[in-house]
């Protein structure tokens, strides 16, 4: 019997397109069969499959000297995975760099979008999925624990989850920095267009209350202000809609600029000082790029937008690497806690021989010293202390080394010492 | 037991949570600004007893020196900056404010600690001597945040997104703060004002007797009266409350380095 190992085989959107991912990916009953079938092999002793979009991944544990021979096998029996596929698209993890990359996958620093938050859930389930089944036990449940607790830390403790990347959050995100919260903001949506109205659907959500409809037909103005629970406007009165608006977003299809320099003038003279954000997500531009100059006027156009997502997925990167320090600890700790779980029956087994020996030598010699009670009793104790002093520093050791070296030589050297596991 | 050990520390601790705030600024790494408020938290624990143990060795007329003075600037100026940058979680501020802290502390441990005349100051001097400080003190990060305002303003202007883009609350928020701390840097410089009447009266006999100190208070009470005015009736918000605030601070400045530090007949100056 080898050293217990856990492992992981997988592929994800870094090492595989999606058709392959589709054709691995384990959904609903045929997952919890997989997972039966899996965890019913000789070299699997516990197993656990997370399958998302972008991942397929299965963790498990094993003592067989070639850990992957069985889920290979198993994957090629049930998927039809060929060995070009497996050799290409998989990648196969062992022990400290399995633990660190199932924490990563965890915390999404692995993600396609760093720091989204579906994956927590998804690992979740995969998790309690396999403790129904049965098929986790104290490796794989103590990991999966771990993993989730390393993931709250990371998204409470790092911006990872923060700044927004996707366009329309990112107009969100922006309304923000300049208008903090935005209970009580008045939205302009002039023209419509998909974006523009996912746009405002994210502003209402984050407590936008007024929305003003404006465009060239009134008819349509108004079929939108009623999804929005808005007012609708004719273009001909932009003017009066700008004096009331904190946030307007702009995506008509005119040729020429709608919102001009002197129209956002006039609306700027009767705010009292309060800013106005335009976002032009027009092609061509709807609003007059002058109109940036105005003291408290932000205009953004939707190359700023992708600007700021850019620099938010840098931001995020930025944190994930705060993250990385955050794991490494819990990475050295699980395998620390690994190496003992392994080496505690052996430890267990060595007290047990020095025990016996102990009581074995006791008996025999003990009744020819015709000795009182409490002197039985006191040496009782003298060779009871002696053993435990004696077994003190190896067995310090052998837990220090098999966390620091090649868990299964040492085991070896230290059986081979004290003559264990000998019948 | 002897205030420097104390002084020093403060200096020292102060020091060291600037340098962290001003590694927080370049590198955005979350643990130099904790690092940088602990610091700040354990100054601000030395500055106080080392301004304690002040007052109990030489009396409070030890508040009427330069040292003094130092003193309880930068004690105040932390607290204001603890209580702001806690409530509104503004650790950037910090690298603003903090080596002005540590610039204070460094002239109070370089700084007489003799005082020039023996004046009774008794609790009346202590109330205007503390709240004239914790006057300058909020116009003083009132300031500070307005020039964090307008870099941040201007950055979302230009679409750079930087430090103060990630790491600052909005633009929105920073002005209530701003105007805030005008509010209430004005109702300290206030008292201070009163009090100080009453002290002169207890002194000179006499409430008023138009010293150069006592104009160029009477000033900065009219400047900030009419920027808190400004700021709720003239609608001079955004950009504009910052200017005035940077404009009031300088005049506060002014009349603290025109007056205390450089003129030798009054009252207030710090030369013997």
């Amino acid at each position: 019997m080898g050293d217990l190992k856990l492992c992981c085989l997988g592929l994800s959107h870094k090492t595989a397109p999606v058709s392959v991912r589709e054709k691995f990916a384990f959904k609903g009953e045929g997952l919890e069969e997989a997972l039966l079938k899996l965890n019913s092999m000789e070299g699997v002793d516990e197993c656990m499959i997370l399958s998302t979009c972008n991942r397929v991944e299965i963790y498990f544990t094993s003592r067989s000297a070639n850990p992957f021979k069985d889920p290979i096998s198993f994957l090629q029996e049930v998927k039809g995975a060929t060995l070009d596929e497996l050799n290409s698209f998989f990648y196969r993890k062992v022990d400290r760099d399995a633990v660190r990359h199932g924490f990563y996958v965890a915390s999404s620093l692995d993600s396609l979008v760093v720091g989204e938050p579906q994956i927590v859930g998804q690992f979740k389930d995969a998790f309690f999925t396999a403790k129904e089944l049965g098929t986790v036990g104290t490796v794989l449940c103590r990991f999966c624990e771990t993993a989730l607790k390393v993931s709250k830390r990371v998204r409470t403790e790092t911006g990872i989850s923060k700044n927004a990347v996707s366009i329309s959050f990112a107009a969100v995100e922006l309304a923000k920095k300049i208008f903090g919260d935005l209970r009580g903001t008045k939205v302009a949506i002039v023209g419509a267009g998909e974006m523009a109205e996912l746009a405002v659907k994210h502003l209402i959500t984050n407590g936008a209350s007024d929305v003003f409809v404006v465009n060239r037909t009134l008819e349509r103005a108004r079929a939108l202000a009623e999804e929005f629970g808005g007012k609708p406007y004719p273009l001909t009165e932009l003017a009066s809609v700008l004096k009331l608006s904190d946030i307007v977003i702009s995506s008509t299809g005119a040729p020429g600029y709608v919102i001009t320099k002197d129209l956002v003038e006039g609306a700027l003279k009767s705010r009292g000082g309060r800013p106005i954000f335009l976002i032009d997500i027009a092609v061509p531009r709807d609003i007059e790029p002058e109109v940036d100059s105005l003291d408290g006027v932000y205009l953004y156009d939707i190359d700023d937008l992708q600007q700021v997502v850019e620099a938010n997925i840098k931001e995020r990167l930025r944190e994930a690497e705060v993250a990385k320090e955050i794991i490494e600890d819990y990475v050295e700790r699980f395998i620390k806690w690994m190496r003992e779980l392994e080496i505690a029956p052996l430890i267990a087994e060595l007290k047990q021989k020095a025990e016996e020996i102990r009581r074995e030598v006791l008996e025999k010699r003990l009744h020819k010293l015709n000795l009182t009670p409490e002197q039985e009793a006191e040496v009782e104790n003298i060779t009871r202390i002696i053993i435990n002093k004696l077994l003190h520093q190896p067995i310090t050791s052998v837990k220090k080394k098999a966390v620091e070296e090649s868990q299964n030589q040492v085991v070896q050297i230290f059986r081979e010492i004290f003559g264990l596991g000998k019948e | 037991m002897e205030p420097k050990a104390f002084i020093y520390t403060s200096a020292v601790l102060y020091g060291v949570s600037a340098f962290h705030y001003l590694l927080y600024l370049l590198f955005r790494k979350e643990k130099l600004a904790v690092v940088g408020l602990y610091s700040a938290r354990f100054g601000f624990l030395t500055n106080l007893f080392g301004l304690l143990l002040e007052v109990f060795n030489g009396g409070t007329v030890t508040l009427f020196t330069p040292k003094g003075a130092f003193l309880i600037f930068s004690l105040t100026l932390v607290s204001v900056f603890l209580y702001f940058s806690t409530k509104h979680k503004l650790s950037l501020s910090g690298a603003f404010l903090m080596p002005w802290a540590t610039l204070f502390s460094i002239l109070s441990c370089v700084s007489s600690g003799a005082p020039k005349t023996e004046l009774p100051v008794g609790i009346v001097g202590v109330v205007h001597i503390v709240s004239a400080f914790f006057g300058y003190s909020a116009f003083m990060f009132s300031a500070i945040l307005s020039v964090i305002y307008l870099i941040f303003e201007r950055h979302l202007k230009r679409k750079k997104f930087s430090i103060f883009f990630f790491k600052l609350p909005s633009l929105t928020k920073l002005e209530s703060i701003i105007y805030t701390s005008i509010t209430v840097g004005f109702v300290f410089i206030t008292i201070s004002m009163f009090v100080g009447a009453v002290w002169s009266e207890e002194l000179f006999g006499t409430y008023w007797s138009w010293h150069p100190k006592q104009v160029a208070t009477l000033i900065s009470w009219f400047t900030y009266a009419g920027i808190i005015h400004l700021y709720l009736y003239g609608n001079w918000k955004g950009k504009r409350i910052c200017y005035l605030s940077i404009l009031g601070f300088s005049i506060i400045l002014l009349n603290f380095l025109g007056v205390n530090l450089l003129s030798k007949k009054d009252v207030h100056s710090f030369k013997g």
